[in-house]
Protein backbone atom coordinates (compact mmCIF):
# COMPACT_ATOMS: atom_id res chain seq x y z
CA UNK A 1 0.00 0.00 0.00
CA UNK A 2 1.37 3.59 -1.00
CA UNK A 3 2.26 5.81 2.14
CA UNK A 4 -0.24 8.57 2.64
CA UNK A 5 1.36 12.26 1.35
CA UNK A 6 0.87 15.73 1.62
CA UNK A 7 0.87 18.35 -0.55
CA UNK A 8 1.03 21.74 1.27
CA UNK A 9 -0.92 24.57 -0.15
CA UNK A 10 -0.49 28.02 -0.41
CA UNK A 11 -1.60 30.01 2.32
CA UNK A 12 -3.53 32.00 -0.41
CA UNK A 13 -5.91 29.35 -0.62
CA UNK A 14 -8.94 30.08 0.74
CA UNK A 15 -11.31 27.21 2.99
CA UNK A 16 -13.98 28.65 0.50
CA UNK A 17 -12.02 27.06 -2.53
CA UNK A 18 -12.65 23.59 -0.97
CA UNK A 19 -15.78 23.47 1.12
CA UNK A 20 -19.29 25.18 1.16
CA UNK A 21 -19.46 25.39 4.80
CA UNK A 22 -16.49 25.72 6.77
CA UNK A 23 -18.26 24.78 10.22
CA UNK A 24 -18.48 20.91 11.23
CA UNK A 25 -19.38 19.26 13.98
CA UNK A 26 -16.63 16.48 15.34
CA UNK A 27 -17.54 13.37 17.20
CA UNK A 28 -15.69 11.53 19.40
CA UNK A 29 -16.20 9.82 22.70
CA UNK A 30 -16.86 6.02 21.10
CA UNK A 31 -19.78 8.50 19.29
CA UNK A 32 -20.90 10.48 22.74
CA UNK A 33 -19.64 13.81 22.06
CA UNK A 34 -20.30 16.30 19.52
CA UNK A 35 -17.87 19.08 19.35
CA UNK A 36 -18.56 22.00 16.36
CA UNK A 37 -15.35 23.57 14.92
CA UNK A 38 -14.62 25.93 12.27
CA UNK A 39 -12.11 25.44 9.98
CA UNK A 40 -9.73 28.38 9.51
CA UNK A 41 -7.40 27.46 6.52
CA UNK A 42 -7.25 23.99 4.60
CA UNK A 43 -3.05 23.71 5.03
CA UNK A 44 -2.80 20.12 3.06
CA UNK A 45 -4.60 17.82 0.46
CA UNK A 46 -3.65 14.80 1.21
CA UNK A 47 -3.39 11.33 -0.88
CA UNK A 48 -3.60 7.51 -0.48
CA UNK A 49 -4.24 7.65 3.12
CA UNK A 50 -5.57 4.49 4.75
CA UNK A 51 -8.62 5.95 6.18
CA UNK A 52 -9.31 8.22 2.91
CA UNK A 53 -8.93 11.69 4.74
CA UNK A 54 -8.16 13.89 1.89
CA UNK A 55 -6.84 17.07 3.88
CA UNK A 56 -5.68 18.59 6.59
CA UNK A 57 -6.72 21.78 8.42
CA UNK A 58 -6.29 24.08 11.19
CA UNK A 59 -9.54 24.67 12.99
CA UNK A 60 -11.15 26.33 15.90
CA UNK A 61 -13.55 25.12 18.56
CA UNK A 62 -17.04 27.52 17.81
CA UNK A 63 -18.12 27.10 21.22
CA UNK A 64 -14.59 27.62 23.21
CA UNK A 65 -11.74 28.85 22.69
CA UNK A 66 -8.84 26.82 21.68
CA UNK A 67 -6.58 25.94 18.06
CA UNK A 68 -6.44 22.23 16.43
CA UNK A 69 -5.57 20.54 13.64
CA UNK A 70 -8.12 18.39 11.92
CA UNK A 71 -7.99 15.38 9.07
CA UNK A 72 -10.97 15.94 6.81
CA UNK A 73 -12.95 13.58 4.66
CA UNK A 74 -14.03 16.00 1.86
CA UNK A 75 -16.71 14.76 -0.72
CA UNK A 76 -18.29 16.96 -2.70
CA UNK A 77 -17.17 20.20 -1.04
CA UNK A 78 -18.98 19.05 2.30
CA UNK A 79 -16.51 17.63 5.12
CA UNK A 80 -17.75 13.98 5.74
CA UNK A 81 -15.69 12.70 8.39
CA UNK A 82 -13.02 14.21 10.07
CA UNK A 83 -10.47 13.86 13.39
CA UNK A 84 -9.09 16.90 15.36
CA UNK A 85 -6.48 17.31 17.71
CA UNK A 86 -6.51 20.46 19.97
CA UNK A 87 -3.34 21.43 20.85
CA UNK A 88 -2.52 21.85 24.72
CA UNK A 89 -2.96 25.41 26.16
CA UNK A 90 -0.95 27.92 25.94
CA UNK A 91 0.56 28.75 29.58
CA UNK B 1 -36.11 3.34 62.14
CA UNK B 2 -39.12 5.07 61.18
CA UNK B 3 -40.68 4.50 57.83
CA UNK B 4 -42.86 5.42 55.57
CA UNK B 5 -44.89 3.39 52.75
CA UNK B 6 -45.96 5.56 49.76
CA UNK B 7 -47.92 3.47 47.26
CA UNK B 8 -50.40 3.85 44.41
CA UNK B 9 -53.55 1.58 44.61
CA UNK B 10 -52.35 0.59 40.83
CA UNK B 11 -49.20 -0.43 42.43
CA UNK B 12 -49.62 -1.46 46.02
CA UNK B 13 -46.12 -2.58 48.44
CA UNK B 14 -48.22 -5.33 49.92
CA UNK B 15 -45.18 -7.65 49.90
CA UNK B 16 -43.00 -4.49 51.58
CA UNK B 17 -45.56 -3.58 54.23
CA UNK B 18 -46.15 -6.70 54.89
CA UNK B 19 -41.96 -7.48 55.85
CA UNK B 20 -41.63 -3.75 57.06
CA UNK B 21 -44.10 -5.22 60.21
CA UNK B 22 -42.17 -8.27 60.80
CA UNK B 23 -38.11 -6.23 60.49
CA UNK B 24 -36.38 -5.82 63.12
CA UNK B 25 -36.08 -2.49 64.67
CA UNK B 26 -38.68 -1.20 61.98
CA UNK B 27 -41.87 1.18 62.51
CA UNK B 28 -44.07 1.63 59.84
CA UNK B 29 -45.08 4.79 60.48
CA UNK B 30 -47.88 5.26 57.84
CA UNK B 31 -49.14 3.51 54.43
CA UNK B 32 -49.49 6.55 52.23
CA UNK B 33 -51.61 6.53 48.75
CA UNK B 34 -51.84 10.12 47.69
CA UNK B 35 -49.68 12.64 48.26
CA UNK B 36 -51.67 14.40 50.68
CA UNK B 37 -51.20 11.37 53.08
CA UNK B 38 -47.84 11.82 52.44
CA UNK B 39 -47.17 15.10 53.34
CA UNK B 40 -49.60 14.68 56.41
CA UNK B 41 -47.50 11.59 57.69
CA UNK B 42 -44.42 13.62 56.99
CA UNK B 43 -45.61 16.70 58.85
CA UNK B 44 -46.96 14.53 61.91
CA UNK B 45 -43.85 12.28 63.35
CA UNK B 46 -40.44 11.87 62.74
CA UNK B 47 -39.88 9.63 59.41
CA UNK B 48 -36.65 8.15 58.68
CA UNK B 49 -37.28 6.06 55.24
CA UNK B 50 -39.81 6.56 52.73
CA UNK B 51 -40.03 3.75 50.69
CA UNK B 52 -41.58 4.31 47.13
CA UNK B 53 -43.41 1.83 44.85
CA UNK B 54 -42.21 2.95 40.89
CA UNK B 55 -45.13 5.09 39.76
CA UNK B 56 -45.00 7.58 42.79
CA UNK B 57 -41.32 8.43 41.71
CA UNK B 58 -42.39 11.31 40.13
CA UNK B 59 -44.93 12.66 42.57
CA UNK B 60 -42.20 12.58 45.76
CA UNK B 61 -40.95 15.98 44.49
CA UNK B 62 -44.43 17.55 45.13
CA UNK B 63 -44.53 15.80 48.17
CA UNK B 64 -40.96 16.96 49.22
CA UNK B 65 -41.78 20.42 47.85
CA UNK B 66 -44.66 20.46 50.08
CA UNK B 67 -42.92 20.11 53.75
CA UNK B 68 -40.69 22.16 55.13
CA UNK B 69 -37.12 21.57 54.12
CA UNK B 70 -35.53 20.49 57.72
CA UNK B 71 -38.27 17.84 57.41
CA UNK B 72 -37.76 16.93 54.01
CA UNK B 73 -34.04 17.03 53.98
CA UNK B 74 -33.91 14.26 56.95
CA UNK B 75 -35.82 11.80 55.19
CA UNK B 76 -34.14 9.18 52.73
CA UNK B 77 -36.05 8.54 50.04
CA UNK B 78 -35.84 4.57 48.05
CA UNK B 79 -37.73 3.27 45.58
CA UNK B 80 -38.77 -0.57 45.72
CA UNK B 81 -39.74 -2.27 42.77
CA UNK B 82 -39.80 -6.27 42.53
CA UNK B 83 -37.05 -6.26 39.37
CA UNK B 84 -35.11 -2.70 39.53
CA UNK B 85 -33.72 -2.04 36.09
CA UNK B 86 -31.57 0.66 34.61
CA UNK B 87 -34.19 2.82 33.66
CA UNK B 88 -35.68 2.59 37.13
CA UNK B 89 -31.99 3.52 38.24
CA UNK B 90 -31.80 6.44 36.35
CA UNK B 91 -35.22 7.76 36.94
CA UNK B 92 -35.04 7.55 40.63
CA UNK B 93 -30.87 9.40 40.63
CA UNK B 94 -33.21 12.12 38.39
CA UNK B 95 -35.52 12.56 41.01
CA UNK B 96 -32.71 12.46 43.64
CA UNK B 97 -33.57 9.06 45.56
CA UNK B 98 -31.11 8.08 47.51
CA UNK B 99 -31.46 4.36 46.80
CA UNK B 100 -33.32 1.77 44.50
CA UNK B 101 -33.97 -1.51 46.53
CA UNK B 102 -35.15 -4.99 45.30
CA UNK B 103 -38.16 -6.29 47.21
CA UNK B 104 -35.41 -8.41 49.61
CA UNK B 105 -37.23 -11.96 50.75
CA UNK B 106 -36.81 -11.41 54.51
CA UNK B 107 -37.93 -8.73 56.74
CA UNK B 108 -34.18 -8.76 58.55
CA UNK B 109 -32.48 -8.17 54.93
CA UNK B 110 -35.22 -5.49 54.41
CA UNK B 111 -33.88 -3.42 57.65
CA UNK B 112 -30.51 -3.96 56.60
CA UNK B 113 -30.89 -2.43 53.14
CA UNK B 114 -32.64 0.32 54.70
CA UNK B 115 -30.42 0.89 57.10
CA UNK B 116 -27.57 1.02 54.48
CA UNK B 117 -29.94 3.67 52.22
CA UNK B 118 -30.16 6.05 55.46
CA UNK B 119 -26.01 5.45 55.96
CA UNK B 120 -25.01 5.74 52.94
CA UNK B 121 -27.23 8.55 51.16
CA UNK B 122 -25.30 9.24 48.00
CA UNK B 123 -25.22 5.57 47.06
CA UNK B 124 -27.23 5.69 44.09
CA UNK B 125 -24.83 8.81 42.88
CA UNK B 126 -22.08 6.08 42.97
CA UNK B 127 -23.79 3.06 41.20
CA UNK B 128 -22.02 2.46 37.82
CA UNK B 129 -24.84 2.75 35.54
CA UNK B 130 -25.48 6.27 37.04
CA UNK B 131 -21.44 7.11 36.90
CA UNK B 132 -21.72 5.75 33.27
CA UNK B 133 -23.94 8.16 32.02
CA UNK B 134 -21.77 11.04 33.54
CA UNK B 135 -25.62 12.22 34.61
CA UNK B 136 -26.17 14.80 37.29
CA UNK B 137 -29.48 15.01 39.43
CA UNK B 138 -32.05 16.52 37.49
CA UNK B 139 -30.65 17.31 34.39
CA UNK B 140 -33.41 14.65 32.71
CA UNK B 141 -36.64 15.58 34.68
CA UNK B 142 -37.51 18.12 31.68
CA UNK B 143 -38.49 17.64 28.32
CA UNK B 144 -36.54 18.12 25.20
CA UNK B 145 -36.76 21.40 23.68
CA UNK B 146 -36.58 21.74 19.53
CA UNK B 147 -35.53 24.66 17.55
CA UNK B 148 -37.20 23.73 15.15
CA UNK B 149 -39.23 20.12 13.16
CA UNK B 150 -36.28 18.93 11.91
CA UNK B 151 -34.52 18.72 15.00
CA UNK B 152 -37.40 17.22 16.62
CA UNK B 153 -37.55 14.10 13.53
CA UNK B 154 -34.04 13.55 14.53
CA UNK B 155 -34.20 13.74 18.53
CA UNK B 156 -37.22 11.02 17.37
CA UNK B 157 -34.89 8.74 15.32
CA UNK B 158 -32.20 9.08 18.45
CA UNK B 159 -34.99 7.82 20.52
CA UNK B 160 -35.53 4.62 18.60
CA UNK B 161 -31.63 3.55 18.41
CA UNK B 162 -30.19 4.82 15.13
CA UNK B 163 -27.04 5.93 14.51
CA UNK B 164 -25.83 9.57 12.91
CA UNK B 165 -25.71 7.96 9.06
CA UNK B 166 -28.94 5.92 9.55
CA UNK B 167 -30.62 9.32 10.23
CA UNK B 168 -29.02 11.12 7.53
CA UNK B 169 -30.28 8.43 4.93
CA UNK B 170 -33.44 8.09 6.26
CA UNK B 171 -33.84 12.42 6.44
CA UNK B 172 -31.94 12.26 2.97
CA UNK B 173 -29.24 14.75 4.70
CA UNK B 174 -25.63 14.72 5.01
CA UNK B 175 -23.80 13.09 7.66
CA UNK B 176 -22.60 16.56 8.60
CA UNK B 177 -25.87 18.07 9.13
CA UNK B 178 -27.04 15.46 11.25
CA UNK B 179 -23.89 15.72 13.26
CA UNK B 180 -24.71 19.40 13.33
CA UNK B 181 -27.96 19.11 14.63
CA UNK B 182 -27.21 16.84 16.87
CA UNK B 183 -25.00 19.41 18.74
CA UNK B 184 -27.12 21.60 18.47
CA UNK B 185 -29.58 19.75 20.44
CA UNK B 186 -27.40 18.95 23.22
CA UNK B 187 -25.98 22.91 23.11
CA UNK B 188 -29.78 23.95 23.73
CA UNK B 189 -30.35 21.39 26.17
CA UNK B 190 -27.24 21.35 27.81
CA UNK B 191 -26.90 17.63 27.64
CA UNK B 192 -23.32 16.42 27.21
CA UNK B 193 -23.58 13.28 25.31
CA UNK B 194 -25.67 11.91 23.05
CA UNK B 195 -27.14 8.72 25.05
CA UNK B 196 -28.22 11.43 27.54
CA UNK B 197 -30.04 12.88 24.54
CA UNK B 198 -31.79 9.41 23.76
CA UNK B 199 -32.80 8.81 27.45
CA UNK B 200 -34.63 12.16 27.74
CA UNK B 201 -36.24 11.74 24.46
CA UNK B 202 -37.27 8.37 24.98
CA UNK B 203 -38.69 8.63 29.10
CA UNK B 204 -40.13 11.70 28.45
CA UNK B 205 -40.12 12.76 31.79
CA UNK B 206 -42.28 15.69 32.05
CA UNK B 207 -42.85 17.49 35.50
CA UNK B 208 -46.35 17.58 36.85
CA UNK B 209 -47.36 21.27 37.16
CA UNK B 210 -48.94 21.01 40.72
CA UNK B 211 -49.50 24.32 40.51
Amino acid sequence: MAEPTYRLLSELTKVEDYLDEAVFTDVTNEGETYTRYRVTRITHEVSDHPRDWTHMANVVPVRTSGIGVALLRVVNRAIEDSEVTLSPPQT
Amino acid sequence: MNVLLCESTHSPLTAVAELLQQAPDVNLVSIARTGRDAINALTREPVDVSIHSEDTVELSRFIRDAIPENVSSTVARVVASQRPGTPLLVKAHQFGFDGVIAVPSSPSALASELVDVVSRRSSLSEHPVIKSLNLTPGILTRTLSYSNQLESGIADLIGIGLSDREIAETLQLSLQAVRNHVEQLLQDNQLSTRTQLAVLHAINWSIPDFA
